[in-house]
């Protein structure tokens, strides 16, 4: 294949053994060096390694956080824990933990992610484009992969930061056989309570989480390698959101925990690479919002299992076929009470910490998806350059709902279902001119299904229409050297059908959200990464995303709508040990709707703002840098690493908020985080 | 394993004194109809509480009806084109309930075309309540207020109506039975301030839950907000609780006559004020 260049030097030295003699083994030696950009299954696939990533300036050495530093990926404010990639909404972001979708990768409050770096075998990003293996998102994925038990007969692990502590073990009975499990548990209240006892008004919240990781590999005779995953995450966080008067403060109460378990077989052969796996999932999420006058709950309960069968067939050296099944069936229970405007949505237009208003419901529905996903791609090699890999997903999907009005005493009551069926062609060419330098193109259809908390008759409604989106991107990377690669892609994206509050003030009857939003992202992002003892990188996104509530409505800015986002990271690795590493981050503000006047509301005896243009204004540029420092040595009885990582090292006081007075004269910002000096320590037996 | 130091700090919020107390304009504190809870056609009598930063009352000059309902996200009390001065009838003080108002801002299903499904109703507020908006306006000040409608329950069935008819009394507004008096102070005195309503003003009554097609029993709670021209406030706002609501005052630190308001309202919407003065020598 162009760019590897690979010396295969079979010493053979294999002369005809003499009858009476064994014959020997022969040493194969073969030398490979990777000259040019790794072929990716996935156009604009960004591919991470673990360790590298953990080594981030700003990401506390968790190596999964290293993904929101990563070209393409929105800013998160403080406080949020979800990846906005290339103008989608968070909740468009696809994240698997080897092949099982999950709900979050990161603990609530977004201090951490769900799975310790010890156990991330790798990592990978796909802003856009992805290929017919995935699917059900309009936006990127995010896919982690644990790594497999160390090959070390017996070890153990632990971790100790402000933010958490956590313990690993491992144990490989025989060579055939590993176990791995890794725990983990916050300490940030503990760590706040020491620094700042009164901290009632709190902005930035205090989670408390838990999480579990068990991981075994059992390696078959015949070379099928079967491996078993189980994942235990727990969070809670309290919020309270202060105000200038004691007497209009709000608090947040969140508990969300979720299980997976999954068993999976590989099978490696010289032809094809085959994953069977099936899991089952249990989540639980709860919220409790206080406002004084009006609260708002919403507890969900969520079942779900799933099959991935997936095989990589390389038939000849010019073609790969990629095939598989991936079935998904989730039922849904959802009870909410409260505030209309709560859970507040995409487009929703409100001042912060502005009351969620007077009117509430109540509703508790059921629902049931299930998603028979079968996918195909072929890799056609075209002359020694050209690869061309069309595919396509087909996938129905099935949803049954309990409730298609609200219930009435007076009527039945009545349940529906529906049944969508997409099929989304995909498309991946690269051009190969040279080894060191690949053009590529890919693009492709997607569907999502409505969220099974948007469908109830009283809050949203059971009858909204699967999102779409088309993607389209293309790029070169080139690999000049072999420490140096720089990355150049384009890309646009078009939603259909997205889930939004109708316009009128009195909707249709179970008619509270519509499938008529749309949405529009294009943009352009440039890469450059240097490797070895002092690495570099630098990733700039330039883009712009829009949404509008019906294809005749006017365009606005999307909520998380950043123009420029720039990540520049140098880092400097000794042979004694030593890591030094800086991280610069620069990302234009949020959009935000200004507030014009306000008018007093004698009832809340509080005053109602009057909003300007949707989105019309933007909070100011967010700046950041973050510096590292770490030492590890590796003693006879294991290793040890201590390091400091500390977040905004210049204090820089970055609005995260606009926040208004009670009757709207004065505004200023909400500051986020300020210079957060984080030490860890581990250490390996 | 050590513990090890951290120096995990918020986020920081601006620093101005909000002071949402103080009158230092005009402004128009309360806005209440009488009787506090109306059918549709019932005539009505609105009346507000407008003052001024040295103490005056003023009078509303003029009145109107928000006549467009809010859409699901609006978190305002009225719609935005209400708040921009536009979909606003104008009224006297002495007026009539709209005839429609059950189907604009209740539980009856707004009219709809020929062809057009059915259109979702008002959602209440916690106590099952459902409001006109009405506007007054005075020389440098407006503000909404909302008159509670008594809408008849739409969907129930017929023993829960008949229930409902039978159990649930229409809302009157609370009346106050002390207050902190006309008072004279020194500079920078503390001083309580205290508003007790009567025992009949947290009234019983009950509500309807569509959900599950029952009545629940409840019973009104009451807030106070003060309001002042000068000094400084420990809480601009109390739910009583003990039969009393009380904030703490503290005088300025120059000699002023200063003005006072307390307002008393009902969870079901009712209102009512009582006002003092404070002579700071």
């Amino acid at each position: 294949m162009t760019g590897w260049i690979a010396v295969a030097l079979a010493l053979t030295a294999r002369a005809e053994p003499a009858d009476d003699e064994e014959p020997e083994d022969f040493e194969e030696i073969v030398i490979t060096e990777h000259r040019g950009p790794e072929e990716r299954e996935n156009a604009a696939e960004i591919v991470v390694d673990p360790a590298e990533a953990a080594r981030t300036p700003g990401v506390q050495g968790d190596a999964i956080k290293a993904v929101q530093t990563l070209g393409g990926v929105a800013r998160t404010a403080a406080g949020a824990d979800g990846i906005a990639i290339w103008g989608a909404s968070a909740a468009d972001t696809r994240l698997y933990i080897d092949d099982i979708p999950v709900p979050r990768l990161f603990h609530l409050g977004g201090t951490r992610s769900v799975v310790p770096t010890a156990a991330v075998g790798s990592l990978s990003l796909i802003p856009g484009g992805a290929g017919a293996r995935y699917g059900r998102g309009l936006g990127g994925v995010v896919a982690v992969q644990t790594a497999d038990p160390p090959e070390k007969a017996a070890g153990a692990y632990g971790s100790v930061d402000p933010i958490d502590a956590g313990a690993a073990v491992h144990a490989r009975p025989s060579p055939r056989d590993g176990y791995a499990m890794a725990a983990r548990w916050s300490l940030l209240r503990q760590s706040l309570d020491l620094v700042a006892p009164d901290r009632s008004a709190e902005l930035v919240p205090t989670p408390d989480y838990r999480d579990l990781l068990v991981r075994t590999r059992h390696d078959l005779p015949g070379g099928d390698q079967v491996s078993v995953i189980a994942l235990a995450v727990d969070d809670r966080v309290e919020r309270g959101v202060p105000s200038t008067t004691p007497d209009d403060q709000f608090t947040e109460q969140v508990r969300s925990s979720f299980y997976r378990f999954g068993l999976r077989l590989d099978r490696s052969e010289s032809d094809a690479d085959t994953v069977m796996s099936a899991w089952v999932g249990a989540d639980r999420d709860q919220l409790f919002l206080d406002f004084s006058d009006v609260t708002a709950s919403d507890d969900r309960g969520i079942s779900s299992a799933g099959v991935f069968l997936y095989q990589d067939r390389r038939p000849n050296p010019r073609i790969r076929m990629r095939a598989g099944l991936d079935a998904q069936f989730r039922s849904t229970a959802t009870y909410r009470d409260g505030a209309l405007s709560l859970p507040a949505r995409e487009g929703d237009v409100s001042a912060f910490g502005q009351s969620p208003g007077d009117r509430v419901n109540r509703d508790q529905w059921t629902v049931r998806q299930g998603e028979i996903g079968s996918f195909v791609s072929a890799s056609l090699g075209v002359g020694d350059a050209l690869q061309i890999e069309p595919g396509v997903r087909f996938e129905p999907t099935v949803i049954d709902g309990n409730r298609v009005l609200p219930v009435r005493p007076t009527e039945p009551e009545v349940g529906y279902t529906e049944l969508a069926i997409a099929a989304d062609p995909r498309l991946r060419i690269s051009l190969t001119p040279d080894f060191r330098v690949r053009f590529y193109a890919a693009g492709g259809r997607y569907h999502q299904p409505p969220e099974a908390a948007d469908l109830s008759p009283i809050f949203g409604s059971p009858v909204l229409s699967p999102s779409r989106a088309w993607h389209a991107l293309g790029g070169v990377v080139t690999k000049p050297v072999k420490w140096l690669s720089a990355e150049a892609v384009a890309f646009g994206i078009q939603q259909r059908d997205l889930p939004v509050r109708p316009a009128a003030a009195t909707p249709p009857i179970a008619g509270l959200l519509v499938s008529r939003g749309e949405g529009r992202s294009v943009g352009g992002q440039l890469s450059v990464r240097a490797t070895g003892a002092v690495s570099a990188a630098l990733s700039w996104t330039v883009m712009k995303a829009e949404r509008r509530a019906s294809p005749t409505a006017d365009w606005r800015p999307f909520d998380g709508d950043q123009t420029h986002g720039l990540q520049a990271t140098l880092g400097w690795i000794h042979h004694s040990g030593l890591e030094l590493g800086g991280r610069f981050e620069l990302a234009t503000g949020f959009p935000r709707t200004p507030v014009n006047g306000a008018v007093f509301n004698t009832s809340s005896q509080d005053y109602d703002p009057i909003f300007g243009r949707h989105n019309g204004e933007r909070l100011p540029t967010f700046a950041s840098l973050s510096a590292r420092a770490a030492w590890g040595h590796d003693a006879t009885w294991g290793r040890y690493k201590g390091w400091l990582d500390v977040l905004n090292a210049t204090n820089q006081g970055n609005p995260e908020e606009i926040f208004y007075s009670a009757d709207y004269t004065r505004s200023g910002y909400v500051t986020g985080l300020p210079i957060l000096p984080v030490l860890g320590f581990e250490v390996e037996v | 394993m050590r513990w090890l130091p951290v120096f995990l700090l918020a986020g920081c919020f601006p620093e101005f004194a909000d002071q949402p107390w103080l009158v230092d304009g005009p402004q128009i504190l309360g806005i209440r109809g009488d009787p506090a809870e109306a059918r549709v056609n019932e005539q009505v009598f609105y009346e507000a509480l407008a003052v001024s930063a040295d103490g005056e009352i003023l009078d509303a000059a003029e009145w109107s009806y928000c006549v467009q309902p809010r859409s699901a996200d609006e978190r305002t009390g009225v719609t935005a084109s209400c708040l921009e001065g536009r979909d606003l009838e104008p009224i006297s003080a002495s007026t009539t309930i709209l005839s429609d108002a059950c189907s604009r801002f209740g539980p009856n299903p707004p009219p709809v075309e020929a062809n057009e499904s059915p259109r979702r109703p008002a959602d209440p507020d916690p106590s099952g309540g459902y409001f006109l908006p009405v506007q007054a306006q005075v020389e440098g000040a407006e503000a909404f207020g909302f008159q509670r409608i008594r809408c008849d329950l739409a969907g129930a069935t017929r023993d829960v109506f008949d229930a409902f008819q039978d159990g649930y009394t229409d809302n009157l507004h609370p009346e106050i039975d002390d207050s902190t008096r006309d008072l004279e102070v020194s500079t920078g005195e503390v001083v309580e301030l205290f508003l007790r309503p009567t025992t009949e003003s947290a009234e019983p009554y009950v509500v309807y839950s569509a959900e599950d097609s029952r009545l629940y029993d409840a019973v009104e709670d009451l807030t106070v907000w003060w309001y002042v021209t000068g000094g400084r406030l420990s809480h601009g706002s109390r739910a009583v609780t003990g039969g009393e609501a009380v904030s703490t005052w503290s005088a300025p630190d120059e000699p002023a006559e200063v003005y006072g308001w307390m307002i008393l309202r009902d969870s079901r919407g009712g209102l009512t004020w009582t006002h003092l003065a404070i002579d700071v020598q």
